[in-house]
């Protein structure tokens, strides 16, 4: 492999134009005038290429643009030339880009981070044939933040030596040079810096809790905790949800909806029940005029699957399918986004704000609300877990699917009380657990999901022979789709016995008791 | 990795010239873009001015005795780089004969390569040997500069037969005119019956220049000497409609 670049921290460009000039006396040279680009770096609202410890970034040099993604070290991934700003993975252009980008981003679409606009001065070191063998080059350059009013901001001027490949010697040779002048190596790249330079955040937002709560801590200030970083993670994703970005600013901001109502229900009596009662109803409401939009959203995101899931010469057919939900996303968005403007919606947002942040002195005579919060949150999620184990344990081959979704409810809201309490226990426990769990979730939610979506696509056929939309074509493929998907719940079905035995296995029912399970003592 | 070849059974007919300046074009729009002068009288490496030499020279580079990685150079324009060639390369056929499947020997050689590079272009030697057989294996498109003279047809068509006679797998080829002297009767009688030629002739055509032969004085790609002229905006057009031709 050839060696790689490096760069130094210049003071100006007059220290650029000095080690230049000492490099153009020392080595047969050719030099190039100045050259611009203009680089747009991407990622996904939830940083999804920054955590792959790579950067994406569109490069234009005035004629040709090019996306590059690559790793932090400065090796290549990938590149493709474009010709359309990135978006979503599935517009990129077909090819290695694309198919090493698509597990990544999945749903979300590439933002703009910011554009670096940099001017070059070149200095080509030649050898005898007057051929390139090593380049050294100062770069001015100011980053321009793609969103939010933040200001443009100077980089540090770079000065990079440059090797050309099979030419290690002279790259060598002219590094030493340069050592000579004692210059700073620059270690970080130039995302690092622009996003220093611009007050940008990597890796800032994050659809995971990550509460840290202290054992001791007073219930209702825990959960008052807890519900704030529920709010907080609302507002992250209300502008996005809004301008329709991608779909998954709606999921997380519904996420965060039903943890809240979930966590005023299951931690009952902690904050006081007649505020909490309009609360409820407020958020419940929010749920249900966020559901819509998200339904489609979900039928949208299926349609790769279910075109997959069909014979080939029958996947064109569910074009019309495609166009249905569609529109009707774009109808069902524009209604939602109406009554988000409503006041409300606005009442529900300041006054529950309002809420969080008053003083604790006002319900501090709530016996539940001073308890300890590991003591009450044990008791919760023992109490949680009974039921799962309970309900799960009496579901035979022949137990109506009614009883599966009770189960699929039931898990939840153990999953929310172990992930909203799971710092105050040892995680090397907790993991094992969520993770079994959280199996046995995927294949409850996927049976559900299939006889939901059977009777879904069902009600979109009749919907589209109202508005006319599609052939007798598409509503074939589309009763195909509902066939299969019967056959799949029924693998489902088939599935489920084996995962819940791994959730109550006995290790983790010890895990359990060991864990949750109140002492005689605090239970009298 | 899309491989392009340029080749034709004659010789002194533009091979080269496309060679370079179509990789640098390529190169030009982001694609990572590698030429193997497989030529033993390497003008592509000379218009690179890059040493024509190869450690173990065309024996050990095509028995994969020497790494390809080791053998490539940058060239002065980021984007392109170059195999180099070496004049031992005129046993080239004798060496592939050496190998289990001489044929299939050239693309063997070239799977390492598929994951750094975009495009590749084998600047091809004339004649029809083992090593141009070994091309028609391993290349996707093959570019045919052709002179519009009775002989050059002529010679065309017997490539395009030999072409359609093969069984196994064949490079799309793209035949398009160069040197073209509007000035010469002959010339404009051939490209105006072109398309009786049952061939799949590209519309575009390089012209006769003096500025392409600078090319040798200058050693480096038209675009970055004598852009705007003629013939660069002809190589310009070739490219595009290459790349439409061919679906990139």
């Amino acid at each position: 492999m050839p060696p790689a670049p490096v760069s130094y921290r210049l003071d100006d460009t007059a220290a650029g134009r000095r080690v230049l000039e000492i490099a153009a006396r020392r080595f047969a040279h050719d030099r190039q005038t100045i050259e611009s680009r203009s680089s747009t770096y991407y990622d996904t609202f939830d940083w999804r290429i920054f955590r792959q410890d790579s950067v994406l970034k569109a490069q234009f040099d005035g004629r040709s643009r090019v996306l590059y993604w690559t790793r932090n070290d400065g090796a290549e991934i990938q590149r493709a030339p474009i010709t359309e700003k990135p978006g979503f993975v599935w517009d990129l252009p077909p090819g290695g880009l694309r198919e090493g980008l698509g597990p990544i981003l999945e749903m979300r679409r590439l933002l703009p981070m910011f554009t670096i606009e940099a001017q070059a001065e070149t200095l080509k070191v030649l050898d005898n044939r007057r051929k390139t063998v090593a380049r050294l080059q100062f770069e001015v350059s100011k980053a321009h933040p793609a969103q939010g009013d933040r200001p443009t901001a100077d980089l540090p001027v770079v000065l990079r030596a440059m090797p050309v490949r099979g030419y290690d010697k002279q790259f060598e040779i002219l590094v030493q040079m340069l050592q000579g002048e004692k210059l700073e190596v620059l270690e970080d790249d130039e995302f690092a810096l622009a996003a220093v330079a611009t007050g940008l955040q990597p890796g800032s937002y994050s659809r995971r809790l990550e509460l840290q709560l202290e054992p001791t801590m007073r219930s209702d200030e825990a959960l008052r905790f807890i519900l704030k970083r529920l709010l907080q993670l609302m507002q992250q994703n209300e502008q996005g949800l809004r301008d329709n970005i991608d779909s998954e600013f709606l999921h997380d901001f519904r996420v965060s909806v039903r943890r809240t109502r979930s966590a005023l229900t299951q931690l009952k009596g902690v904050l006081p029940p007649e505020k909490v009662a309009h609360f409820k109803t407020e958020f419940s409401w929010l749920g249900q005029i966020t559901g819509p939009t998200r339904d489609l959203d979900v039928y949208q995101l299926k349609m790769p699957h279910y075109r997959a899931s069909l014979p080939q010469p029958l996947r064109i057919d569910l074009d019309a399918l495609e166009e249905f939900l569609e529109r009707h996303q774009k109808i069902e968005h524009q209604d939602l986004t109406q009554l988000m403007g409503t006041q409300r919606f606005r009442s529900l947002v300041s006054e529950w704000e309002d809420f969080l942040e008053q003083s604790l002195a006002e319900d501090s005579n709530r016996p539940e609300g001073a308890t300890p919060i590991l003591e009450l949150a044990s008791k919760r999620i023992w109490r949680s877990s009974r039921r799962v184990l309970k309900r799960g344990g009496a579901i035979g081959p022949d137990t109506p699917a009614e009883a599966l979704h009770r189960l699929r409810i039931e898990c939840k809201k153990l999953r929310y009380l172990l992930e909203f309490f799971r710092s105050l226990y040892p995680e090397e426990e907790m993991l094992p657990l969520i993770n079994a769990l959280k199996r046995l979730q995927d294949n409850l939610g996927d049976f559900n999901d299939l006889e939901v979506q059977q009777e879904t696509l069902e009600q979109f056929a009749q919907t589209m022979l109202v508005e006319k939309i599609g052939t007798a074509n598409s509503l074939m493929a589309m009763g195909r789709l509902v066939e299969r998907l019967e056959h799949r719940q029924g693998e489902e079905r088939k599935i489920f016995h084996r995962r819940f035995a791994q959730f109550s296995s006995r290790k983790n029912r010890q895990r359990l008791k060991e864990l949750f399970k109140p002492s005689e003592v605090s239970q009298a | 990795m899309k491989v392009f070849a340029t080749y034709n059974i004659k010789g002194g007919v533009g091979k080269t010239a496309t060679a370079v300046n179509l990789a640098y074009l390529s190169a030009l729009g982001g694609a990572r873009t590698l030429v193997w002068d497989l030529d033993p009288q390497g003008a592509a490496t000379f218009y690179f001015r890059v040493k024509p030499k190869v450690k173990g020279g065309s024996s050990k580079l095509v028995r994969g005795k020497r790494s390809i990685d080791l053998t490539i150079r940058g060239t002065d324009f980021s984007g392109l780089d170059l195999l180099p060639a070496d004049f031992s390369y005129r046993h080239m056929d004798l060496d592939l004969e050496r190998t289990k499947r001489p044929t299939k020997q050239l693309a063997r050689l070239l799977l390492p390569l598929a994951l750094q590079y975009d495009h590749l272009i084998l600047d091809c030697p004339p004649s029809i040997s083992l090593v141009s057989e070994g091309v028609f294996v391993a290349a996707d498109v093959l570019l045919v500069p052709t002179i519009p003279t009775t002989l050059s047809v002529r010679t065309l068509t017997q490539l395009h037969r030999h072409l359609e006679s093969r069984t196994s797998r064949r490079p799309q080829m793209l035949p398009f005119f160069c040197m073209v002297d509007r000035r010469k009767a002959l010339h404009r009688q051939m490209v105006a019956a072109a398309a009786d030629l049952g061939m799949p002739m590209m519309e575009t055509e390089i012209p006769y220049s003096s500025v392409v032969e600078q090319m040798g004085v200058r050693r480096a790609p038209l675009a970055t000497f004598a852009a705007g002229t003629k013939a660069a905006r002809a190589f310009d057009r070739l490219w595009s409609e290459i790349r439409e031709r061919s679906s990139l």
